[in-house]
């Protein structure tokens, strides 16, 4: 296979599988953003996504030990964004929990055998500011609170970024929460957040949590640099997922709009509905089209570019909007949680501040525009 | 809802205070407004005063009244608040003239109140006649009455304070004096007089629970910013932070300043007036409750001569008027709940992640004000509505 080219025929197939698993697992996907408690219902899924294969796609263990800076095949990016579109059409929850753990494949350098958390709703700029970080003698002990971290609470591990001002300090600790002291380390449920409710959220809490020389599985600046340009790349799995909400949103607003009959016609037959669905169809087409683009431009061995990552920036900020408009199209009904517009809608502001406060990354944007 | 004897406006603006905390706990109290706006609408007194000793009765037992506006249908949603869509939507709830009274039939959906009403004002055709807007009739249905059910709550997104229901009327027996009678002409003429009136009124109503929410935004960021950091320093002494807050608390003037306009232009232009009037007889109250007082006053709210009183101040809205201040109530409640809208989003991603978490609580007002888009007739059908008048009926010189 050329490393270089995006198969079409692996994409393809791989799209079938996820839309006939999403198709036959309907019952398990409203469960679980029902559903308070999803511990058992995370283990079904990992076993289910794990046997499809999905979870651990960028960890290409015979392509990472040939190439010196951990570069990720674009295949691999592509693989990973096209199933994170595609579970993003059915649950968005799903996807984001897909990318989570082929994030953390990558990082481990392995295929974990359960989930693992990582604290994806903060950019790497927003690291040095979480905790607490003090050294005594050759030990380091951290300490505060780290909250909102998707999978948390469901998770039997943590990929935990220990990062002061200086970058060289840098270590990424990998937690074990099962085994973890109780007096140490806490994890609570975030309670229940305005999206993506099918993925569990948690707060960690560090009292003087110590880390250890063998639990650090990467460290020092230049880690850190791969992680940033891994943080960086992942925007655009997150435009796949804001991609596939809008095109369920979109899709469930044109069905709806040829079978809703009002003011003595079918409501598609209106001008105003035409016009609303017109342009949700334009934007929605665009930011399909905007992901594509940049994976197929994609340098691995690269941080996005500033135009693509303001691109990324620009399709969550629009999005909420968007999707608010999908709910309009219903009138009532789409302000219901039986149709599918309230999740699209709640879904996408969640998805808005993913990978980060959105003006910190557009200020390390900038910054490097800056600085360069 | 028992009535302070201050000026609607007042009320109206007690909702907005209420919305910046709850907007859903100012809609349970809104919706029952919108009731008793429905039927003084059809200028009524007999049927206000069911009302009012309703109200009055469970004041006095400690009870708190709700009162239910039930017009959507499965088959009507925006198309049956918009008087001129009437004859294109489909309301399939109808009333059979029967010994004594009426006999009601059909289902409505999203029904504020609709599992707490103790009473429901009811729109429904009249089954003998053609489905035009002139043979619909307004009904005051006990909650309590046989072949009424509640076969669900419907699940919102927001507000879920204030429960939205499916209410099934099933062969409901409906008394002859529980039938809000307009005294036109056409008995049953309803619609176009009546139901244009409230929601002018109403929407401006829509538009102080969004500057409330605007508001509530605005505070909710505020206080955040003075307790957190954003990238190793104060929020709140960071000049761009400061600039955002200056835009929410700005958005939440304009929002005010909006729907006070359309309120206080109702109120100019006479709409209220009723309001003012029939609701308040202004006697002390150990005179209102003397047994003879109660006579005399049920006596005059019985009379002929009362209602045609009460029909004559309604009246006296000129067609100017009654133009002017729907098109205000259009462009508030637009206006105001999109104001509220933004104010919701740009508190959140100020907040960053931490404005997804319930305990913050502007996940919930975003939440809870996308309603405010939706009911009362969606924003595009508002917008449709004030160009209608604004344009297509030449009310320019009166804006």
């Amino acid at each position: 296979m050329d490393s270089n080219n995006v198969d079409l025929e692996t994409i393809a197939m791989m799209c079938k599988s996820i839309e006939d698993w999403c198709k036959a697992n309907q019952t398990l996907i409203d469960e679980l953003e029902s559903q308070q408690n999803k511990t058992e219902l995370s283990a079904v899924l990992f076993k289910e996504l794990n046997q499809l294969g999905l979870l651990s796609i960028l960890f290409d263990k015979d392509n990472l030990s040939q190439n010196q800076d951990d570069k990720i095949e674009r295949l691999s990016m592509a693989l990973v964004a096209e199933a994170a579109y595609q579970f993003a059409r059915f649950s968005p929850s799903i996807a984001l929990m897909l990318v989570q753990q082929n994030m953390a494949s990558y990082l481990l350098a392995d295929a974990p055998s359960t989930w693992v958390a990582l604290p994806l709703y903060d950019a790497v700029v927003e690291w040095p500011f979480q905790l607490d970080i003090r050294q005594n003698n050759t030990k380091i002990f951290v300490r505060g609170h780290w909250k909102s971290i998707p999978l948390l609470f469901t998770a039997d591990s943590l990929l935990l970024p220990v990062c002061g001002k200086n970058k060289a300090s840098f270590k990424l600790v990998l937690v074990d929460l099962k085994a973890a002291e109780d007096k140490k380390l806490a994890v609570h449920s975030s309670g229940q957040m305005l999206g993506l409710r099918g993925c569990d959220f948690g707060d960690l809490e560090l009292n003087n949590f110590e880390v250890l020389d063998d639990a650090v599985i990467r460290q020092g600046e230049a880690e850190l640099n791969k992680i940033e340009r891994l943080w960086s790349q992942a925007e655009v799995f997150m435009m796949a997922i804001r991609s596939g909400i809008y095109e369920s949103a979109y899709t469930v607003a044109r069905d709806y709009a040829k079978e809703r009959w009002q003011g003595g016609k079918y409501i598609i037959d209106h001008s105003l509905i035409r016009k609303m669905l017109a342009d949700l169809y334009q934007e929605k087409c665009a930011l399909y089209e905007s992901w594509q683009s940049i994976v197929a431009r994609l340098d691995t061995a690269s941080a996005l570019s500033d135009g693509q990552m303001g691109l990324a920036l620009k399709s969550g900020e629009r999005l909420p909007w968007a999707t608010s408009d999908g709910i309009q199209l219903l009138g009532g009904n789409g302000y219901m949680e039986d149709y599918n517009q309230a999740r699209c809608f709640r879904d996408a502001k969640q998805c808005e501040s993913l990978l980060g406060h959105p003006q910190a990354r557009c200020f390390a944007i900038w910054q490097t525009e800056l600085s360069a | 809802m028992g009535g302070a004897g201050t000026h609607p406006i007042a009320a109206f603006i007690s909702y907005e205070l209420i919305a910046t905390h709850c907007v859903g706990i100012a809609n349970l109290l809104g919706v029952s407004g919108l009731a008793i706006a429905c039927v003084m609408a059809t200028h009524d007194l007999r049927a206000l005063s069911v009302i009012t000793k309703l109200i009055c009765e469970n004041e006095r037992k400690g009870i708190p009244t709700f009162l239910s506006t039930c017009v959507t249908e499965p088959g009507a949603g925006s198309d049956a608040e918009d008087p001129e869509e009437f004859d294109q939507a489909i309301l399939r709830t109808t009333s059979k003239k029967v010994e004594g009274g009426y006999r009601i039939n059909g289902n409505k959906i999203f029904i504020s109140n609709g599992s707490l009403a103790s009473l429901h004002v009811v729109i429904a055709y009249d089954a003998a006649g053609k489905h035009r807007p002139e043979d619909m009739m307004v009904f005051l249905v006990d909650s309590d009455s046989k072949g009424i059910t509640i076969p669900r709550n419907e699940k919102k997104m927001g507000q879920k304070v204030c429960s939205a229901s499916e209410v099934v009327f099933d062969d409901v027996f409906v008394p002859e004096d529980m039938r809000c009678r307009t005294g036109t002409t056409k008995e049953t003429a309803y619609a176009y007089s009546g139901l244009s009136n409230v929601l002018g009124m109403t929407r401006g109503v829509v538009g102080g629970f969004a500057t409330g929410v605007a508001e509530g935004a605005y505070r909710i960021a505020l206080d955040y910013v003075r307790r957190n950091e954003f990238l190793g320093q104060p929020m709140e002494q960071q000049q761009w932070v400061r600039i955002e807050l200056a835009n929410l608390a700005r958005r939440a003037q304009v929002s005010r300043a909006t729907y006070l306009g359309a309120l206080f232009t109702g109120a100019t232009m006479g709409l209220m007036e009723p309001a003012a009037s029939g609701m308040d007889l202004k006697l002390p109250d150990a005179l209102n409750e003397h047994t003879n007082v109660k006579k005399i006053r049920n006596q005059i709210v019985q009379s002929d001569m009362a209602n045609k009183w009460f029909r004559l101040l309604a009246n006296r809205q000129t067609l100017t008027g009654r133009e002017t201040t729907c098109a205000y109530g259009d462009v508030a409640k637009v206006s105001c709940t999109e104001l509220a809208m933004e104010n919701c989003q740009k508190a959140i991603t100020l907040m960053g992640k931490d404005g997804l978490r319930h305990e913050f609580g502007a996940e919930k007002l975003l939440r809870d004000t996308k309603l405010l888009q939706i009911y009362e007739g969606t924003n595009q059908v508002n917008l449709l509505d004030f160009i209608k008048r604004r344009v297509i009926r030449q009310f320019d010189t009166a804006l």
